[in-house]
Parts: structure tokens; sequence; C-alpha cells
């Protein structure tokens, strides 16, 4: 609020015994409090935004089918990489050969072409401001070890533990980590495009960022729910198929904030990504991730905003 | 109430205590009895949205085929729809049955009106002026070693056509009798040129539509139509990967749910204004804030009768005195809405302080080829291969509870529109409903269960669910009664030659009309209309996070919350199998299960101001 000399909000009209009083003073102050009420200024509400919640998610094809054709939505993070494009390209393309700001891993130098990510990115427009209130990525893993379950999190379940690197075979842990090291790649950016260059991937805002954490230091659960419904009470239908049982507890990793109360300016690009590894096997082991880490997790993902009321 | 009304101070006036009392305590009064309603709230309008997201879209992912244009030698594909419809709350929903069998709804004079705001769509193009290849590419099988790779040249093929369609749903219709399968009107369209996402500088991706001002009918239902003719040729293909649709609406602020009857709802306050303290109790503006004191509120006993003395600044019935006590709790800004963990404001102004919203859920919308067939059920996920009791492939989606909402309805989608596969040898088409192998074809019993819950145990060293949305089963697609019968809409989008068909060789005789179709899921409880019966389904059920104060809830269901008001997440669950037959093998095997695109689950209710 901009200083004022007063101390009043609806009206700037003060009156005192001893000091002239004129009727038009009068109806002005009396017109500016009735509008006062009759017409709440956004100002002088208190609570004024609504939230919106942006959900996306998806179970992925089995990783026990043998074909996957389909590993949609994740595309390659590296547009420079060779390969990665088909049939003839602009001189100067890509124009952005790493389009993701804040995404490096230890064991996939994309420089070097040593690895790829592969992204899910989801981009949200905004014609006004609004405030970024939270962001939720949820990666379903099922519990147990039951080899049927297509979600494990880890390429080899039952021999290693999710979200790890392995030693021997397709190559060593990075740098810093070895065989059963936990691994810290996963990136997930949120950033605004910059108004002026908004296909500048050089230029982006990073509003949110997690990256280098530990994945398997965010359990969504301290303690893995019973599989059995052993002190917990279900809803239905229940999360089984009949007989791949034990898979009922909703259960994984999640990277979940709230209250992160950061304006987003209006007519604004918003750009949510999520990149998984793909390690080159050779020189960097490709870890629980293997050859398809996009079939290893089901995902839910939830952007939330609040949005201000306005005239229609 | 209404806006306060007030007699004017004409100049010679003999000045009369209405004029500067009557305002002031008339003030007070809507105030302190928390009736300043929207339309007197400057900016009475609150946004919601229903955001739709697709992991991908190609030619082959969606067989449906829109209009023929002129210049085209076929026309072009995907011609992809969600069916949608924003239906009045619960307490603006009435209707009776016709003497036809129809249903006649009788309009809510309160219910607020919904406007198309602004419609948004994005989709990945890795910030490149290109088109991303899909892996149908080649046109001989579904692993083109070029699937996901950019393509500058084909950028060409991006152009992509949108629309919203309007219908009269189905269920007004006598029951069986309806003939109303076809959109009737386009609310909204809007078309992305290629050219508008292929200069290497600035592209209009996400693309925009705002100001659109187009009035919503909450007794129709709604088709969002995406349709991209030139991505695909006879033997190239390209896809839309990450779609994003945000449909923007307005909607005029109403009144907070409240009482016992809701369930859910926090005991400490069941949703009333001002149900722990008043202001009379507290006997001051609540202010304080803002200056150094607060203020006693104006005592409507004390002021000058007609004729009496009025005086400036009196201490306790001044002019000056009463105007501030107003003006004292414009600064302290009038309170309403809901705080983020489900409890009140301890004193409220704002009548008005809720608002129409959506969360739309997909489900199912991720599978091998976009749609899932019978020949490839024992690849679903939580199938294994020759496991025959395994009967259901699942899913579900987990949604943090961010902000306290009422829900009112659940609605959801089932979809019959055609895609392609890949056998390993060879590209199949699914048109074909479920049903038994062979010319002479049958009905099977594929069954379809859906739910809604909340759930607590995130980060916690607890866990458990609260069922909300009833589970609700669709069973025997080919039979009315349990499956299509039930439905609030059935639609039919797109070309008639492709829509689904009960044989393996679609006839006229043999074709079904429609290939989209929307259903109600009840809430649990019993006593509200929804809009496939008048008292099916319970009264709006609250969820949000709680805390120690608001923990204490009302009974869901008739009894206490399983999550003991400690939800954190919303649950939307979906299973699609046949309990009592192996799918592999009985079933036609390019029969589809679920269409292109998956299920859409619709949450709607109130949100609040926070």
């Amino acid at each position: 609020m901009a200083w004022r000399r007063h101390t009043r909000n609806l009206t700037k009209e003060v009156f005192y015994d001893g000091t002239t009083v004129d009727g038009t003073r009068l109806e002005k102050a009396v017109n500016d409090i009735v509008e006062g009420v009759n017409s709440v200024e956004k100002g002088n509400a208190k609570r004024r935004f609504v939230a919106t919640q942006y959900h996306s998610g998806f179970n992925p094809p089995s990783r026990l089918d043998p074909n996957r054709y389909s590993r949609w939505p994740w595309l390659q993070l590296n547009n420079g990489a060779t390969g990665s494009h088909s049939g003839v390209k602009p001189v100067d393309a890509p124009y952005n050969p790493v389009r993701l700001k804040g995404s490096s891993i230890p064991g996939i130098n994309l420089q070097e072409d040593l690895g790829d990510q592969y992204v899910w990115t989801r981009t949200l427009y905004f014609d006004k401001p609004v405030v970024l209130h939270g962001v939720s990525i949820f990666l379903h893993n099922d519990t147990g070890a039951n080899g049927d379950r297509p979600y494990t999190g880890t390429n080899t379940p039952g021999a290693s533990n999710p979200y790890t690197y392995t030693s021997g075979g397709g190559g060593e842990p990075p740098s810093g980590f070895s065989g059963p090291s936990n691994t810290v790649d996963l990136p997930i950016v949120l950033d605004v495009m910059n108004p002026g260059t908004p296909e500048d991937a050089e230029m982006t805002d990073v509003e949110f960022t997690r990256t280098l954490y530990t994945i398997n230091g965010e359990p969504s659960s301290t303690h893995m729910p019973n599989a059995t419904a052993t002190g917990w009470s279900d809803f239905q239908p229940h999360y089984d198929s009949g007989d791949v049982t034990d898979v009922r507890p909703l259960y994984g990793r999640v990277v979940e904030y709230r209250g992160l109360n950061i304006p987003v300016h209006q007519r604004a690009r918003v750009r949510l990504a999520v990149a998984i590894p793909l390690y080159d096997g050779t020189t960097y082991t490709q870890g629980t991730w293997g050859t398809d880490p996009w079939y290893l997790q089901a995902w839910s993902s939830t952007i939330t905003v609040l949005e201000e009321v306005q005239t229609l | 109430m209404a806006k306060i009304t007030r007699s004017k101070l004409a100049r010679g006036a003999k000045l009369l205590a209405k004029h500067l009392f009557e305002p002031m305590t008339s003030s007070q009064t809507q105030a302190t009895t928390a009736n300043l309603d929207s339309s007197q709230v400057a900016a009475s309008y609150a946004p919601f949205r229903v955001n739709l997201s697709m992991p991908v879209l190609s030619p082959s992912t969606n067989k449906m085929t829109g209009p023929k244009e002129s210049f085209n030698l076929t026309p072009g594909r995907p011609f992809h729809g969600i069916p949608f419809m924003l239906p009045p709350l619960q307490e603006h929903l009435s209707f009776s049955t016709t003497p036809r069998g129809g249903k006649a709804v009788t309009p809510s004079d309160d219910m607020p009106e919904i406007v198309l705001d602004e419609v948004s769509f994005s989709f990945d193009q890795r910030l490149e002026p290109a088109a991303t290849i899909s892996n149908f590419d080649g046109g001989a099988s579904a692993s083109s070693a070029n699937a996901g790779k950019l393509s500058y040249e084909r950028v060409d093929r991006l152009n992509i056509e949108l629309a919203i369609m309007e219908k009269k749903p189905v269920w007004f219709d006598p029951p069986g009798q309806s003939r109303n399968y076809r959109p009737g009107r386009v609310v909204w369209s809007g078309r992305i040129e290629a050219i508008n996402v292929t200069d290497s500088y600035f592209r209009l991706n996400p693309w925009v539509s705002s100001s659109i001002n187009e009035v919503i009918d909450p007794m129709k239902s709604y088709v969002f139509t995406i349709f991209a003719p030139d991505l695909g040729t006879a033997d190239t293909e390209c896809a839309l990967v990450s779609i994003e649709i945000s449909m923007r609406f307005l909607t005029k602020l109403t009144q907070r749910d409240s009482g016992t009857d809701i369930q859910n709802i926090p005991k400490r306050h069941d949703g009333l204004p001002n149900d722990n303290l008043t202001h009379a109790n507290a006997a001051t503006t609540g202010a304080g804030t803002n200056s150094a004191t607060s203020r006693a509120l104006i005592n409507a006993a004390a002021v000058p009768v007609a004729g009496g003395a009025i005086v400036a600044n009196d201490a306790t019935t001044g002019v000056q005195t009463s105007m501030a006590v107003i003006d004292e709790m414009s600064r302290r800004k009038f309170q309403g809405g809901y705080k983020l963990d489900s409890d009140l404001p301890m004193l409220e102004e704002l009548k008005d302080n809720a608002a129409y919203t959506v969360l739309a859920v997909p489900l199912f919308n991720n599978v091998e080829f976009s749609g899932m067939a019978a020949r490839y059920f024992d690849q679903q996920p939580y199938r294994t291969s020759g496991a025959q009791s395994d009967k259901y492939c699942i899913d579900r989606r987990y949604i943090p509870i961010e902000s306290p909402m009422t829900i009112h309805h659940i609605l959801f989608t089932y979809n019959w529109m055609p895609f392609e596969s890949y056998t390993g040898a060879t590209l199949a088409s699914h048109t074909q409903l479920p049903a038994l192998a062979g010319a002479a074809g049958g009905g099977v019993g594929l069954k379809l269960e859906l739910g809604v819950g909340i759930g607590t145990g995130v980060r916690g060293d607890t866990f458990g669910y609260q069922q909300i949305g009833k589970l609700t089963t669709l069973d025997t697609p080919q039979s009315a009664g349990n499956w299509f019968g039930k439905a609030v809409d059935l639609v039919g989008h797109g070309s008639p030659s492709l829509l689904p068909s009960a044989l393996p060789t679609s006839t006229i005789a043999s074709t079904r009309p429609w290939n989209l179709e929307l259903y109600a899921m009840d809430l649990v409880g019993t006593g509200s209309p929804s809009l496939n019966g008048m008292t099916a389904q319970g009264k709006p059920v609250f969820v949000g996070r709680g805390t120690s104060t608001t923990a204490s809830r009302q009974d869901v269901d008739g009894g206490a919350s399983n999550v003991a008001g400690c939800e954190q997440w919303i649950e939307v669950r979906g299973r699609i199998g046949d309990p009592s037959a192996s799918i592999t093998g009985t079933y036609q095997a390019d029969s589809m299960l679920l269409g292109s695109g998956g299920i859409w689950v619709y949450i709607i209710g109130k949100t609040h101001l926070v």
C-alpha cells in the first residue's frame, strides 16, 4: 500500500469538534464509506485467490511387456545429440542444443554425447499473474519384491534396490559413487520463459528446481505400508489385478513442495520438466535404470497455482 | 442482503441522524453478520480451469477422421474428442421426470453463471521449430527407428484445429429413445497454423485464445476437439507429445457449503461464519493490526435519534467515530474463505467466498497404443502373460490436496475411439466393441470399476483411505442396462464410418452411433441429487488438510472418516478386465477394450478464497 498521510482507508475525510464541517465533505465521506462496503476492492479483502491444479500422470506400458513400443511423453534432452533428429536440419539448428538448465547429473555428459536424459515437459500459459503454490512429482513404485509387478523402480527387482548404481558389467558408477550407492539423477526444473526471447533455453528463469538429490531420500512413507491391508483401511476398487496381489498401498518416491509463494508474471510461459537418465552403459553403469528407464515407475504430477479473483 | 442504500445529503437539507448513522450501522450489520455478498465485491468472478493433459496424439494413436477439406484427397486424422460437463452444484440441481420419461430441469436463479474466458494449448517441440516423429513412422510397424526424433522438415505438418462443441445430454431424453448423439453447436474454435510454430525465435506454443466470453450451459455437455489433419501421410507420421490443454472459465463467487450435513467438514466450524467468535462478543472491529488500538463497534442503540444532536467525534457515537469503525474493518481487510489448513478466519464479513472448480484426472491415458485391445490384454500392467486369474489391469493417480474444497459431483468418461496397433508382423486397426471371437460376435462381460478416495500417510507413519466417490461399475459394454444405459451422455464424434461396431465387419445395423460416453459417479451417502438419479448420491464431501483443531470432522458415509480428518491427497483409481472369462483367446483379438486416450475423471465442486 502506498504511503499516505492520513490513516484512513475508505475515506480521507476527517471530522473533529471545533473544526469546520460542510455538507459536501460529509456527503463525500459517507459516500466513500458506503461505496467501500458496497464495492469491496480486491485489496480490501484478506483472501482473494483460488487454487487451480494442473494434474497429469500415467501408468506407462508394463516393463514386462516384451514389445514396449511406446515411451511417450519422454523426449531427448540433448537436441544436439547424434541421431536426435531425422532428415535435413537448418544450418543453425539445433537452436537449443540443451533445452533445460540445471539438469546436469554425474555420469552423463551431453557435450560429449556420453549418455542422455529424457524429459517429460509440461508447458503452461498464464495470461494474468499467478502465484506458484505447489509442485508435486510422485513416482509410484510397487511395494515388495514380486517380479510380476511392473513398477518396481528397478530393472532388476529383487537383485538391486531401486534407484541405485551397480558395479560390473557395463561401466562403473560415476566418480564419488560406488556400486550400491543411491542415485542422484532425477532433476526437476520449473522455469519461466523469458518474455523477450521465449524460445531461448539459456534465457529462462528457473523458479523451482530439485537436482542432485538422493531419490531414495524422498520415500513417500516412513514405513512401507503393509501390503495386505493390515492396519490400514483401503477404498474400492482395490489396487490389485485379482492375482498380482499386494499392490494396494500407494508407495514410491515423492518430491512435493507447497507454500512456495512464487509470483509468476502475466503472459508467462511456465515449463515443468522432469528428466530421467539413460546412461551409456559402457563408461558409466546404467544402474537400476537400465536401458528402459521409462517403464520403471508410474507418475503423478501436479502443479498448483493461485489465481486472483477478477471482474468479468 | 444486498447493497446498502442511503439518503443523499442534498445541499441545504437539514442534517439528520439517518444521513450519517444509518449507512454506518447498516454497513456494520452487514459486515458483522458476514453478509457482504458477491454483488458487493468489485472483483466477484473467480477463475477455474479444466486442464487436460495427454502424453501423445498421432494419426495412429487415434484413427478417427474429421471433416474432409476440399483440397485434401482424404479426410485427416486424428480427430480426437474429450467430453466434459460443468453441471450445477448440488443445491442448484433440480429436475423432474416428464410424462414421456425424459428429464425436465428447473433452473436455479442462484446458480452462478460460468463463462469460458480462455483456451490455451501446448505440446512439446523440444524447444525447436520442429515436429516430433511418431513411433508409427514408416507405415509398417510401431517401432520406427526415428520415433521421438526431431524433424525440421515436417514442421509444416503442425496444423491443428481446436474446438469446443456443445450437445444436449441424452439423459434428458426418455431412456433408450434418444437419437441425439451429435454435438449441435460449436461454442468456440481456433486454429494453430504450422507457420505459428516454425519460427526459430518466436513460436505460438503455448497457443492461447483469450477473452472469449462465451457463457456455458450447465445442463449441456461439451466436447473438446483436437484435429490435426496433416500429421501423417501414407507412410510418414508425426506425433503431438505432452499436450497440455487448459480451458479457463470465470464464475461468480457463491456461498460456501456449511452445516452438519456436509460430509467430512470440520466440526470446529461446520463451514459457518463466526461460529467460534462473533463480532458482538469480540465487541471490537477485531482490528489493532493497522492501528494502535482496536476500535469498539458502533453502539447502534446509542446513536442519535431523529432530531438528536449530532457531534463529530464523540467518544462513542460521533460521526467520525462511527466512520472510523467501518474504515477500521477495511484496513483489517474483510475476511472470508478458508485457511489452507481447513480452518476459517475467526471473524468474517464476506458471505460469498466459494467458487466452482473442476479437477480433471486421467486414467489409462498412456497404454501401449493409446488404446487397449483384447489382443494385448496380457501385456497390460499387472497382467502376467498366461496368468488368466489376473483379471484386471489397473491405474491410479495421486493428487495432493492443497486448498480446501467441497466435492459436489464426480463425472467420468469412457471412449471407443479407434486406434492402431502393431501385432509384431502387421498393423491392426481397432474399431470393434468388445465381443466374443468369431464373425457372429456376441456380448462379453468386460467390466470397468472406478472409485475416488482420500488418503493419509505421505511422509507419515500412518496410512489409510476413506472412500468418497462410490465404487462405480460398468459391466458388459454391449448391454444397455449395466453400461450405456447409465450414461449422462453419449456422443458421436467424427466420421460415422469409424464409429464402433459390434461385429468385426461394420454394417449399419452393427454400428453404434456414438463413441464417447459420459457418466456420473455418486458421492458416498444419500440424499442429494446427481445426474443419474434424484437422491442417488450423498451430500457434498469436504476435503482439506487438517490440523489438531480441524481434524475432528462430521461423518462420511454415515460414519467417522477412516483418515480422521488428516487427508493429504485425493486418489482416483480404475481397473478394467473381465472377472468371468479370459479375454485373451475368448474375445475377438482386434476388439478394443478401451478407446484412444483413456478415461477422464472430473471432480467438481467448490473451492474457496485462500
